[in-house]
């Protein structure tokens, strides 16, 4: 160290004051009560998808007509397993703080949006990712390496064949012996329209949200889930707000992604191995914003 | 013997703690190669609005110092790039802000030399001689392999003595 202290003398010459001032903490300290924390992008999203993919569970479990419970589960377990489009859009208020996803998918293709402006895209073999913020287009090609279609096809069969197995009888046995047989009220069939609908309300003595599902009555199908919750008043607000449609019921335009045309587009291909390094990795450092760095 | 990390001692959850913990080491490194108080204390605050926002990301990164320095690396690269100037005090000499004394002929000189070192190599040799880093940490910091960093650290230090030294003798 010796022989750099010449250098080391010079530099530090250079920070007169080591510390930053008082002033400046004190600004630090107020930006950091007032900065508000990005939502983490797939935290957030997952996120909903899983309130999503939790309140068609959730139907599943309410959507008791005393007249036939298994036949409203096999129909829902078919409509899984046979229909080939879905379509959830899920809008959440929680604190002030709110947000929308939508996520529509037909045989292998999957589209999801949110409110914000994000829009992803999965299709056979890749995985593109829009960013409205830096207006960019991630397109991560999966290649041989991660059989999407296998992954796909087995998150489907999962799901149909964890339905199948799922003993509800016993699970509404046990909801009604905790909560009490009268805290599902099932109204009348009555008409929306054209349609003839009828509604499912789940209350519960130990959990202060309160959860609607409109019900198709010709199918015994939920397609639309409010949750609302107590605001603190007396009253209860509205929290998270889900509306299923399946098969041809779903919206054809919310299938396609249609990115911007003037988006930047950067490719990384997961598949494409170059000596050992994934071909435009570098790319995946900006799309979850570390900090950057000169390769 | 067994060597702490001071990270594994004190690793910040709340970003009042990034604050307390690094701010310190983040403004030395910034102050270091801007001269102008106002600009080196709005590149801190960015450095650390950004970590703000991403704050679960922060809390959760190998190395938060490590973090902040590379955000401030980028920070103080993109102000010298836009050539930015105020007609703003100098650091040393704004009123009533910590040292209040001119600046030295020392001081002038070494900046001027610095200012002719290039921006990596400047880099480095604050990382290391302000901020006392290892030439590993700096590596992880600016993202270059330890041979590549040693190099640039030798490189550095013959340019600044070079520059030293002829601005010493122009002086």
């Amino acid at each position: 160290m010796n022989e750099d202290k010449d250098i080391h003398e010079a530099l530090n010459s250079l920070v007169p004051d080591p510390e930053p001032s008082p002033e400046m903490l004190r600004k630090l300290r107020f930006a950091a009560r007032v900065t508000k924390e990005r939502k983490a992008p797939w935290v957030g999203r997952l996120s909903m998808v899983a309130i999503g993919f939790a309140a068609v569970a959730t139907g599943i479990l309410v959507l008791m007509p005393t007249k036939s419970e298994a036949k409203t589960l096999d129909k829902f377990v078919r409509a899984v397993d046979q229909t080939n489009a879905f379509q959830f859009r899920i809008e959440s208020k929680v604190a002030g703080d709110s947000g929308s996803l939508s996520i529509a998918g037909q045989d292998g293709t999957v589209t999801m949006r949110t409110n914000d402006g994000a829009l992803m895209e999965f299709r056979t073999g890749e995985l593109s990712i829009y960013d409205a913020e830096e207006k960019t287009i991630t397109r991560m090609k999966v290649g041989k390496y991660l059989p999407m279609d296998e992954i796909a096809k087995g998150v489907k069969a999962g799901m149909a064949e964890g339905l199948k197995k799922m003993d509800i009888k016993k699970i509404l046995k046990d909801y009604q012996k905790e909560n009490g047989a009268d805290k599902v009220q099932i109204s009348p069939v009555r008409s929306e329209g054209t349609r003839r609908v009828y509604d499912v309300a789940l209350a519960s003595a130990k959990q202060t949200d309160r959860i609607t599902f409109k019900v198709d009555a010709a199918t015994d199908l939920p397609y639309r889930m409010e949750v609302s919750a107590p605001d603190g008043n007396g009253r209860y607000r509205e929290t998270v707000l889900m509306e299923m449609r399946f098969g041809n019921d779903v919206d054809q335009s919310a299938l396609r992604a249609n990115f911007p045309a003037n988006a930047k587009v950067q490719e990384i291909d997961l598949g494409g191995m170059v000596d050992g390094v994934i071909k435009g990795a570098e790319n995946l450092g900006k799309m979850f914003g570390d900090p950057p760095a000169k390769p | 013997m067994v060597t702490i990390e001071p990270e594994a001692i004190s690793r910040p959850t709340t970003p009042d703690e990034l604050i307390t913990i690094h701010s310190a080491d983040v403004w030395r490194f910034v102050q270091a190669q801007i001269s102008h108080r106002e600009d080196a204390e709005d590149i801190v605050m960015e450095t650390f609005a950004a970590a703000f926002r991403d704050f679960r990301k922060v809390a959760h990164a190998d190395n938060q110092r490590h973090w902040l320095l590379a955000v401030a690396r980028r920070k103080v690269a993109d102000r010298h790039r836009r050539k930015y100037r105020r007609a703003e005090e100098p650091i040393a000499h704004a009123e009533g802000y910590g040292s209040t004394q001119t600046p030295s002929t020392d001081q002038l000189i070494t900046r001027e030399a610095l200012s002719r070192v290039a921006e990596d190599q400047r880099e480095v040799l604050i990382l290391k001689y302000v901020n006392g880093l290892s030439t590993e940490e700096i590596g992880q910091v600016i993202r270059r392999s330890v041979a590549a960093t040693n190099s640039l650290l030798q490189r550095g230090r013959e340019s600044l003595r070079a520059a030293l030294a002829t601005h010493g003798e122009n002086v």
